[in-house]
Order: structure tokens, then C-alpha cells, then sequence
């Protein structure tokens, strides 16, 4: 009884008691001929930004902490960014909605002159960025326990060929995909609510890919009705609805998948949850 | 009061004329390195500027525990907490959003008033460590890059003379230096209204769970202390007949409303009931919240009360009075169904399956408990309990659980 009791409580003593003490971290570069920027950020915990840089740097970060459980790390070399935020060994762990995971925040701001690459990774975070207007050839977002909304608000100007996601249990939000012009989208869910808009300018690409593996949760599609959209299906216990598809074959089509300027080919495999489509 | 004034007129050299730096000092860069980058470090323990140049090399400038380190070495000491610190820290926290050349353009125009002794050599030291330190040229902003305009930074003394204007950018810089320091001291959280994350909910449904547990809790010891017997009885009744239990429960709970209306209506005949009416509505309503939710804790009791009696039936040796224990163990069993709802009802689809099991059950043992009362009178008629439970107290009867559930199955003894 006394254990049990021990584990109804447990989440209770997650929640800090004593006031924190937020300090800050900047960090910035001036570009000087950099061909290829690679940003490569860790953050254990609190709201992380991504916007594009307006000041002709070639990146400039704020990182606002708890110094008390964690600490920022900033590296550069050879076009290669380290930066993030990490929990100190002593007193790590992660808390669920804590003052720490709200409060604390960190600013990226990158150039959109230089042809950039993202390897981003959240632990108990939230997650707001906008890879719109940046020069993207590549990027890859792992999250834990969060909450990210992705939009490109503008369109990229690189070429970019991979966008990677990676999500835990977690409420995630792609916004404006067609924006970022990529030629491949990769998305793998746990659990959570995910919603893939694919709204956008698409910029004359003729098509793309998007291979989603989604656990257990809901998949919202947002796609624009002059999209010509294939879908493969694989799913186990799964809803999903075909309205504004015709199936052929084992595969479903819109009505306009053969003179589409634009087609999307989607593989959705989903267990245990909803697959629904939001045309726009 | 002493705080940091930076004046657009001194120069960094003219600073380095008034007094030479310690041997220890580090030097500036060479004349044809510049400053690419930039990093600010400030919290509690150290305020540190460090820039990097073009060849790879880096100039780092820390005050920590009352000594300064250039590139990691000590170059001097200071008043911990002093002018000269807080100056250093207000001069960070407002260069914290400059570009590179704006944070070199704001060290070379730092000047702080007031300083003497190891301060003051302090101040030389870094002044020094700054003298050939020059900006690469900036390239020019992007044309359509948007976003928020970048933070105005220092300008060259010069120029804003040449403007007539540096009285006024002195006095510009003066205030938002002392604002900045003011903001090093109390770095104030940023209060924008996040989104919550879907698994947000967690530790108010935990605790929620934890009220409920306590909140029962504290209504069934008080059951136990003023209506044992009645408790008993009920409980009793739930436990040898559940299923008559729950169907009479099951059965009541659309009568109750007709029960409601049929009192209603039978004060109005009488008309001096009218006056009553309202008294008799309330009375109604606690009678059957209280019917409800002390036929779910009889049931809670039930369930422990038979968890109990087997362990001790397996020679496990109860320490604690079993009545209150059986109530904490069914009241946590019967509690334990929503916790995977507390922890997992942010997952879609399986948050509204376990939400929707948990009433289920709930609602099927409140029932239960429910038609218990009705079936025992509220704990006066002991026909549908145990026999003889009424006449023992809770103590007592534990002390023959070995006839109620012997220990040995094999010798033969029927349970009551």
C-alpha cells in the first residue's frame, strides 16, 4: 500500500519548490564566406525559436536558463555550430510543465545566405520554428515529451532535399510544408496529436514524398484541393478517411492526380489511431 | 550610487595612456586578426565576453569569485560585487543582442567612474586585453530578410558629434545600460502564455486523483466513527450480494427524479408542506448524494475487507485496525482505475478508452453501493449482509476471520 501510494505521489514532488535563477547566454557570428553551415542543437527543456537572422550574421543565439539544473553550450568551428542547452548531471531529470520548461528560452537566429543543415533535438520542450525564407538543404528534428510547431512562413531559398522528423509522445505541427520545397519529407510519431499541412508555395517542384509512420495518436493532413495527392495506406486499427480520394487499386488518388502540376506521393503507416484529411 | 557610464568620447586608447596593465595581462590580437564572433555568459557565478578571430584564436574576459581571467589566466583581481563588477555585468546583459562589431564598439566605449585600487587595475587589464581588438566588415544584410529589426547598437563617437546628436546617444546609452544592469540582477522570466503540451494535464489529474482519494478517505473514517455498524451492514451487503446490489441500484437510479417529483407533489397536496418544499429538495439530494457516495465507500470496504481476509487467510499478520485499512485498500483499489486515465488521457484514442472504463467501473460499483443502501435501509437491516455482523463492531468480527476464511482450505471448514 505504502508503494503504491509512493507512485500516486511521485509526480507530485516532479514539480520544483524553490525559485529558479534565469541567467542568460548569447552567442554570434559574422559570416565570412561560410559555403555550408551545419547547426547542430541539443535542448533539454523550455521553449526553443528558430526564426531567420535579419542582421547579415551568420547565426545569433539567446539563451535565457535555469543555472541551477542546466547549462548552455556554444561551439563553433569550421562552419560546424554546437549549441543547445543541457541538464547538469547533478540535478537533471526532467520535469513535465515546470516552471524551468517555461521560463527558460532559447533564440536562434541563422542566416538565410549560407546553405544550412539542422540536426535539432528537444527533450521536454516546446518547440516554435520558422525555417522560412532560410537556405535549407537539410533538416532533421528529434523531439521527446513536446510540443513543436514547425512552419515555413516563406519559402526556402536552398535546395533542400531531406526533412526529417522524429517524434516521441508529442503534439506536433508542420505548417506551410510546401514552403520549404523539399523534395523528401520523413516522419516518424509515437504517440500524440500531428497535423502535416502541406499548404504552400510548392515553387514549380514537380513532386514530392512523404513517408509517415505514425504509433499511436491522430494524423491530421492538411493539403490543398490542386494538389494531386497519392496515399499509400498500411494501417492496424486505424481510421482513416477517404473523403476526396478514389481508390485504385490498393492506393487512393485524388481526382486530379493525373494533371495535377504538383503531385505528392504519401505512405502513411499507422497503428492504433486516426488518419484524417483537411482540404483546403 | 556607481554605476557604469559609457561615454562616447574616450577612446580605448586614451583609457590605456592613464596607467600601464599588469605583466600578466594578455595582449589584444594582432592588428590583422578581427573579431568574427562573439560569446556572453553571464550568471550568477561569472560574467564573461569572449570573442573569436579570424585565425581560430579567442580572446576570453571573465570576472568570477573577485578575479579576472584573460584566456583563463589570472590578470587581476576585483571588489566582488563592486563598481567595477556591476558595471562589467550591465555592459554584458545590454550587449547581449549586438552583433560582433557592436559588442567591440561597447567595450571600447565602457568607461566606468569611481574606480580605485585593484579595481582600477582591473579595469586596465581588460582595457589592454581590448586595444588592437577590430570588427570583420559586416556584409550586407540580406534585401528581403524580415523579421524583427535588428537592436541598435553603439555608434561611433564621430559620427554622432558630426550629427550633433551626442548628448543625446550619451544619454540613451546611459539609460539602457543602467536598464540592462538592472535587468542582470533580476533576469525577469519571459510571461508570453506558452501553448501547453497535450501531456500537460498529468500532474493536475494526478493530483486530482490524490484529492479524491483523500476526500473519500476522510468521509468514510468519519462513516466509521459515528455509523460503524450501519457502514458495516451496508458493506455487508454489498459483499454478499453484489448483484442483487447493483440491480436495485441499477433499477433506483431512474426513480429518483419520479421519487423527487412524487415529494414534491405530495407536499403540495398537503399545501402546508409547500413551505417545506425547499428543505425537503435539499434533504432529498444529500440523502441520495450521501445514499451514493457512502454505498461506494461500503463498496470500497467490501473489496478491501475481502483483500484482507485472504491475506490473512494466508497467514499474513495485519497490524494496523483492520476497518480503517480496509477502507484505505478499497478505496485505492476502486481509486487505482483512473490512474492510467490520469497518466495516459492525453493519448488519442486510448485517453477516451480508459476514461470511459474507468466510469464504467466506478459507476457499476457506486451502483452497487447505491443498492446496497436501499437494500439495507441505510445500514438498519442486515437480511442481505453477513449474519450477525450487525451485532459484532468491526474490531470483534476481525477476530474470528479464521472462521470467516480458515487458512487451510483442505480441513474441511465451509466459509459462512
Amino acid at each position: 500500500m505504502k508503494g503504491g501510494l509512493l507512485v500516486l505521489m511521485l509526480p507530485l514532488f516532479a514539480f520544483p519548490l524553490a525559485a529558479q535563477s534565469l541567467r542568460t547566454f548569447s552567442a554570434a557570428r559574422q559570416r565570412a564566406g561560410e559555403r555550408q553551415f551545419n547547426v547542430d542543437v541539443e535542448f533539454a527543456a523550455g521553449t526553443f525559436r528558430i526564426n531567420r537572422d535579419a542582421t547579415g550574421a551568420l547565426y545569433r543565439t539567446r539563451i535565457t536558463y535555469n543555472e541551477e539544473r542546466y547549462h548552455p553550450v556554444s561551439d563553433y568551428a569550421a562552419g560546424n555550430l554546437v549549441v543547445g542547452l543541457k541538464a547538469n548531471s547533478r540535478r537533471g531529470g526532467v520535469d513535465v510543465d515546470s516552471p524551468e520548461k517555461t521560463h527558460q528560452v532559447m533564440e536562434l537566429n541563422v542566416s538565410p545566405e549560407v546553405p544550412t543543415s539542422f540536426d535539432l533535438r528537444f527533450g521536454a520542450a516546446q518547440a516554435v520554428l520558422d525555417l522560412g525564407g532560410l537556405n535549407l538543404v537539410r533538416a532533421s528534428v528529434k523531439t521527446g515529451a513536446s510540443e513543436s510547431h514547425v512552419t515555413f512562413s516563406t519559402p526556402t531559398v536552398g535546395r533542400c532535399e531531406h526533412l526529417g522528423f522524429q517524434v516521441g509522445a508529442a503534439e506536433f505541427h508542420a505548417e506551410q510544408l510546401a514552403n520549404a520545397r523539399c523534395r523528401a519529407l520523413e516522419f516518424q510519431g509515437g504517440v500524440g496529436d500531428v497535423t502535416l499541412d502541406y499548404t504552400g508555395d510548392w515553387g514549380g517542384a514537380p513532386e514530392s514524398t512523404a513517408d509517415i509512420t505514425m504509433g499511436m495518436g491522430s494524423l491530421t493532413l492538411v493539403l490543398p484541393r490542386s494538389l494531386g495527392v497519392e496515399v499509400e495506406m498500411t494501417r492496424f486499427l486505424s481510421s482513416f478517411d477517404q473523403s476526396g480520394f478514389e481508390k485504385r487499386g490498393g492506393r487512393f488518388y485524388t481526382a486530379n492526380w493525373d494533371s495535377a502540376k504538383v503531385k505528392l506521393h504519401v505512405d502513411i503507416k499507422a497503428a492504433l489511431g486516426d488518419v484524417k484529411v483537411d482540404w483546403r | 550610487m556607481l554605476f557604469a557610464k559609457v561615454l562616447a568620447l574616450p577612446t580605448a586608447a586614451a583609457l590605456l595612456t592613464a596607467s600601464s596593465p599588469p605583466a600578466s595581462a594578455v595582449q589584444g590580437p594582432a592588428q590583422a586578426v578581427q573579431a568574427v564572433g562573439h560569446t556572453i555568459d553571464v550568471s550568477r557565478r561569472r560574467a564573461s565576453l569572449r570573442f573569436d578571430f579570424s585565425d581560430d584564436s579567442r580572446l576570453s574576459i571573465m570576472l568570477a569569485g573577485g578575479r579576472i581571467l584573460l584566456n583563463g589566466t589570472e590578470a587581476g583581481r576585483y571588489q566582488p560585487g563592486g563598481p567595477l563588477e556591476r558595471a562589467w555585468r550591465g555592459l554584458l546583459a545590454q550587449a547581449d543582442t549586438f552583433s560582433t562589431a557592436g559588442v567591440i564598439r561597447g567595450v571600447k566605449l565602457w568607461k566606468v567612474d569611481g574606480l580605485a585600487g585593484p579595481d582600477l587595475s582591473a579595469k586596465q587589464a581588460i582595457a589592454a586585453a581590448l586595444t588592437n581588438l577590430k570588427a570583420a566588415p559586416t556584409p550586407p544584410a540580406p534585401v528581403a530578410a524580415a523579421g524583427a529589426p535588428p537592436p541598435q547598437e553603439p555608434v561611433s563617437p564621430g559620427d554622432s558629434f558630426r550629427e550633433g546628436l551626442g548628448e543625446k546617444i550619451k544619454k540613451d546609452i546611459r539609460r539602457s545600460v543602467e536598464d540592462a544592469r538592472r535587468r542582470a540582477e533580476d533576469v525577469s522570466p519571459d510571461l508570453t502564455p506558452r501553448p501547453r503540451a497535450a501531456f500537460a494535464g498529468v500532474g493536475p489529474a494526478v493530483a486530482g486523483l490524490l484529492g479524491a482519494f483523500v476526500a473519500l478517505g476522510c468521509i468514510a473514517f468519519g462513516l466509521v466513527s459515528f455509523a460503524p455498524r450501519q457502514l458495516e451492514i451496508v458493506s455487508g451487503t454489498v459483499q454478499q450480494s453484489f448483484v442483487r446490489s447493483f440491480f436495485a441500484g441499477l433499477f433506483a437510479q431512474p426513480l429518483i427524479l419520479p421519487a423527487l417529483a412524487m415529494l414534491i407533489v405530495g407536499l403540495i397536496l398537503t399545501v402546508v408542506g409547500i413551505l417545506v418544499i425547499p428543505v425537503a429538495v435539499i434533504g432529498f439530494v444529500l440523502a441520495v448524494a450521501a445514499g451514493v457516495v457512502g454505498g461506494y465507500i461500503a463498496a470500497a470496504r467490501a473489496l478491501g475487507d475481502l483483500y484482507l481476509r485472504r491475506k490473512m487467510a494466508q497467514g499474513d499478520v495485519v497490524t494496523a485496525d483492520p476497518t480503517y485499512r480496509s477502507i484505505v485498500v478499497g478505496l485505492g483499489a476502486l481509486l487505482a482505475i483512473w490512474t492510467p486515465f490520469a497518466l495516459l488521457g492525453w493519448v488519442p484514442v486510448a485517453g477516451p478508452i480508459l476514461l470511459w472504463t474507468a466510469i464504467i467501473f466506478t459507476w457499476v460499483m457506486a451502483t452497487a453501493g447505491f443498492g446496497a443502501t436501499i437494500l439495507s435501509r441505510a445500514g438498519l437491516r442486515s437480511s442481505f449482509g453477513r449474519h450477525g455482523a450487525a451485532e459484532l463492531s468491526g474490531e470483534l468480527s476481525w477476530s474470528t476471520v479464521d472462521e470467516i476464511a480458515p487458512s487451510r482450505p483442505s480441513s474441511g471448514r465451509s466459509v459462512p
